[in-house]
């Protein structure tokens, strides 16, 4: 699918407030509730927008601790298996990233303490060794993706289909 | 603030779906419009809700390429602020975490392809020790916070 800047422009006042009316986008970017309607579908339907959460503080949520965990040097494809497993279901994991190189995994952890994140932590501790990090500072998260910031994205095909 | 079990159903709600209408999420946890909405209003002043956003496939607008990449011995403050900047100032960047362990700092990165990814790295390399990874596959993202998974959530454990 192409996307044109108009496309670009609702996409980023979804990214931007995702709670916005399609009224409103359309104020802004300059078109009717229905084309915005029909735009906005069209993105979904391509798998182009893939949700749209409310970000919570976790912070306020009592889970005051982050901690970016990587698992180094799982051995076997069922030793990964189960790790994925373990990972899938823990609330507290609230990303899973499988990566090349030495790491297999990476993950983001939130938790209500030190003696919380070790309990999580002890349970894939066996089956891979950890490296843990403990976040100071969220300095950039959420990041817009728009046709400003990234010219080229939006020029690459602008020919309808 | 406190939250009760019907300001933790709306939050999980709204998580999971940030566009549906005030009347839906009410149908949902047994509540008015009017009475959702209030809720939700206080838990946006009270910033326990920081935002709505639509989540975009990077690879379908062309960003097919994410990279974790670690940054570690970095030298001084000056350099730990300069990295900063630099870092907010390249939109490609879509997570930066300043981090207390091995490393100094967290990048997610999305990019056009591995050349892309390299140029951006590259403003980085006088500062510290850089270890990038690929990511292949995302089994776990965006997982919603929920009293229901989480019901230590409801203690004070502070």
């Amino acid at each position: 699918m192409n996307l044109d800047t108009t496309d670009w422009s609702i996409l980023r006042e979804l990214q931007a407030d995702a709670r916005l009316s399609y009224a409103e986008i359309g104020r802004r970017v300059g078109l009717s509730s229905p084309a915005v309607q029909e735009r906005v579908r069209r993105m979904e339907d391509n798998g182009i927008i893939e949700g749209y959460h409310a970000k919570v503080n976790v912070q306020k949520l009592n889970l005051p601790l982050m901690g970016i965990i990587r698992l180094v040097s799982v051995q076997d494809h069922a030793t990964k298996e189960k790790i994925l497993d373990i990972l899938c279901q823990l609330p507290e994991v609230t990303a899973c990233y499988q990566v090349t190189g030495e790491d297999e995994f990476i993950i983001h952890l939130h938790a209500q303490s030190i003696e919380h994140m070790s309990q999580i932590k002890m349970k894939f501790a066996n089956l891979a060794r950890l490296v843990t990090s403990i976040v100071i500072k969220r300095h950039i998260e959420h990041r817009i993706i728009s046709a400003e910031a990234f010219p080229y994205l939006a020029n690459t095909e602008d020919s309808s289909s | 603030m406190r939250l009760d079990d019907t300001d933790w159903a709306i939050l999980r709600e709204l998580q999971e779906d940030a566009r549906l209408s005030y009347a839906e999420i009410g149908r949902r946890v047994g509540l008015s419009s009017p009475a959702v909405q209030e809720r939700v209003r206080r838990m946006e002043d009270a910033t326990v809700i920081k935002a709505y956003r639509a989540d975009i496939n990077y690879e379908a607008v062309g960003l097919p390429i994410m990279s974790l990449t670690r940054l570690m011995n970095v030298q001084g403050t000056d350099n730990i602020n300069k990295v900063k900047s630099i870092a907010q100032s390249i939109p490609q960047v879509i997570r930066c975490y300043h981090v207390m362990g091995q490393d100094e700092y967290v990048f997610q990165i999305v990019a056009t392809s591995v050349g892309d990814l390299e140029d951006i790295l590259h403003k980085f390399t006088d500062y510290g020790h850089l270890v990038s990874a690929i990511v292949i596959n995302t089994p776990v993202d965006h997982s919603t916070i929920d009293l229901d998974t989480l019901p230590s959530l409801k203690d004070k454990h502070l």
